[in-house]
């Protein structure tokens, strides 16, 4: 699957969502779509889903229009924070009319992924808990086995462990049946290993688009004493400081050359690696001012 | 093989869930049959029949149907069902609805008219198309009688009329109540217009109805009396058509909020 954003626009009144966007996706992957609230991850998700028509530019799908064409949306399953309160079918029935609209539909696999997260198929899906009714969007993204399947902030409610079997099935899965899988989430820290590639957007703008273990060099944390780190960052941008005692510990942005590392190296100084998520709060930070 | 067109599976999907709702619908107007019998029969009066109950109820029950027919516009589209193939299930599987409700109806009114023969029960005639003439003529009247007391065949003169009669009320007001939750959907104003244009609409297909069955018409500038009856056929036919063009025009485009 190709999916292709050329000056995409998305525009409410006076407010714009998207501002002429332009990236390609075009791997069986595990795309991390990254924003702060209000950045327009949902609005950009929602056109990919034919959900609503861009108010300028162009998304195309394998090369077609996605909008009210039947191929095409047959093969996108968005999942998201769904509202189920006036839900009254239970899981059961739920699963048997996806499965006429849904072709890869795999119903032994969503009846084990219901088995995993422990869902009471035959209670009306508004009586369940918030979690039990994210695990059950969790349970439709993957056993739908869209060919581009989109998670929108899906985990909203689902307790700790619950997630982690969210991460474990979908790796398994993914593995199993490769596919483009897009993740919208804030919770960076905690799903940022699950990233093939991390699109940043921010205010309506795409900030990067960037295979995840790229990006993650593009960061540096130079730990020891607190002079030797002091001399070493001069000059370079520093995400984030801390210091306990004498020892410091100073968070880059930008790839070390070889003799820098050298350098750091023969002044006793640690270098580590950056979490994305330390990445992403600069990012949308830096642009923010 | 072929692919089975998505839209028939639209079709059937809502004609069966409609279905099950007209049922239960049905199920309690026999209810209220029932007991409204017993306690005529008691008192010796005349009962009026299950056809011109149901067929008095169920404008709101459409009307309402339709309304919820919108809410089926989101779930669709989260399955990968285009806007085009919701729209045309939802009109296939309300054709089909409008077919079986009076067809169901009339049966029952069938065995009903025989058990009252064979108990001898008197039936009340049925004389809601001579009302408009007895009544004063205000516009809110009018559009109130117009949802009330709209155009009548009594299936003991003319079954085929009166389920083709009651068929066609049935789609109409299945029809507004999609156009009304639609546009309010687009936004608040084009809901409140949409009413306007119902009213309008449902005003309309009432007198034409009249000119086209021969009873007796309102006076007044609204009169229609000139028309032939094939034109008011025409006329109809051009306030359903007109309806769905304009529901089309609503939901081809329509945002799904997340």
């Amino acid at each position: 699957m190709n999916v292709k954003a050329e000056r995409l626009s998305l525009t409410y009144g006076k407010h714009e969502a998207l501002k002429q966007v332009s990236f390609e996706l075009d791997s069986k992957k595990i795309y991390g779509l990254l924003g702060r609230n209000g950045a327009g991850k949902t609005s950009l998700l929602s056109i990919i889903a034919s959900f609503i028509k861009p108010s300028s530019g162009e998304l195309t799908i394998n090369g077609e229009v996605p909008f009210e064409n039947a191929d095409i949306m047959q093969q996108v399953a968005l999942l998201y924070n769904k509202d189920y309160q006036d839900e009254t079918d239970n899981i059961k029935d739920m699963l048997s009319n996806i499965e006429r609209y849904r072709p890869q539909f795999d119903r032994d696999y969503a009846d084990a992924l219901i088995k995993t997260f422990k869902l009471d198929v035959n209670k009306p899906i508004s009586k369940l808990s918030k979690g039990m009714q994210a695990a059950l969007n969790v349970t439709i993204g993957l056993a739908t086995r869209a060919p581009i399947t989109i998670f929108d902030e899906v985990y909203l409610g689902m307790d700790a462990p619950a997630r982690e079997l969210f991460y474990k099935a979908l790796l398994k899965d993914q593995e199993n049946h490769p596919r483009m899988v897009i993740l919208s989430t804030h919770l960076v820290s905690e799903m940022d290993y699950l990233f093939d590639d991390v699109i940043l957007i921010h205010e309506g703008n795409i900030l990067l688009h960037e295979d995840y273990h790229s990006l993650i060099e593009k960061g540096v944390n130079i730990t020891g004493d607190a002079d030797a780190v002091d001399s070493f960052v001069q000059g370079k941008t520093a995400l984030r400081t801390e210091q306990l005692g004498h020892t410091k510990s100073v968070m880059l942005y930008g790839e070390l050359t070889e003799a820098e590392e050298r350098l750091a190296i023969s002044e006793g100084l640690e270098i580590g690696p950056v979490a994305l998520q330390d990445l992403f709060i600069h990012l949308t930070e830096e642009e923010q001012q | 093989m072929k692919k089975p067109l998505i839209y028939l599976k639209v079709t059937k999907d809502l004609f069966v869930a409609q279905l099950m709702w007209a049922l239960g619908f049905l199920g309690v107007m026999l209810v209220i049959q029932i007991i409204k019998t017993v306690i005529a029969s008691t008192q010796g009066n005349e009962v009026e029949s299950y056809y011109h109950s149901t067929f008095v109820a169920s404008h709101i029950f459409m009307l309402i149907i339709g309304m919820i027919a919108i809410t089926f516009l989101p779930y669709f589209i989260e399955l990968g069902v285009t806007r085009r193939d919701y729209y045309k299930g939802t009109f296939l599987a309300t054709l089909g609805l409008s077919l079986v409700m009076p067809i169901l109806t009339t049966l029952v009114t069938k065995v009903e008219q025989l058990i009252f023969r064979y108990l001898a029960i008197p039936t009340k005639e049925m004389a809601i198309n001579e009302i408009i003439l007895d009544t004063e003529r205000d516009f809110i009247g009018d559009i109130v009688q117009s949802a009330i007391i709209s155009p009548f065949v009594d299936p003991q003169t003319n079954p085929w009329l009166a389920i083709f009669i009651f068929s066609i009320h049935a789609l109409i007001y299945y029809l507004v109540g999609w156009f009304i939750s639609a546009s309010f959907r687009q936004h608040m104003i084009v809901g409140l217009l949409s009413i306007a244009v119902s009213i309008i609409l449902i005003r309309l297909e009432d007198l034409l109805f009249r000119v086209s069955l021969d009873l007796p018409l309102p006076s007044g500038p609204l009169t229609m009396d000139f028309l032939p009856s094939g034109v008011s056929g025409l006329g109809i036919v051009l306030i359903i058509g007109l309806l769905a063009w304009l529901i089309r025009q609503l939901t081809k485009n329509m945002t799904i909020k997340i």
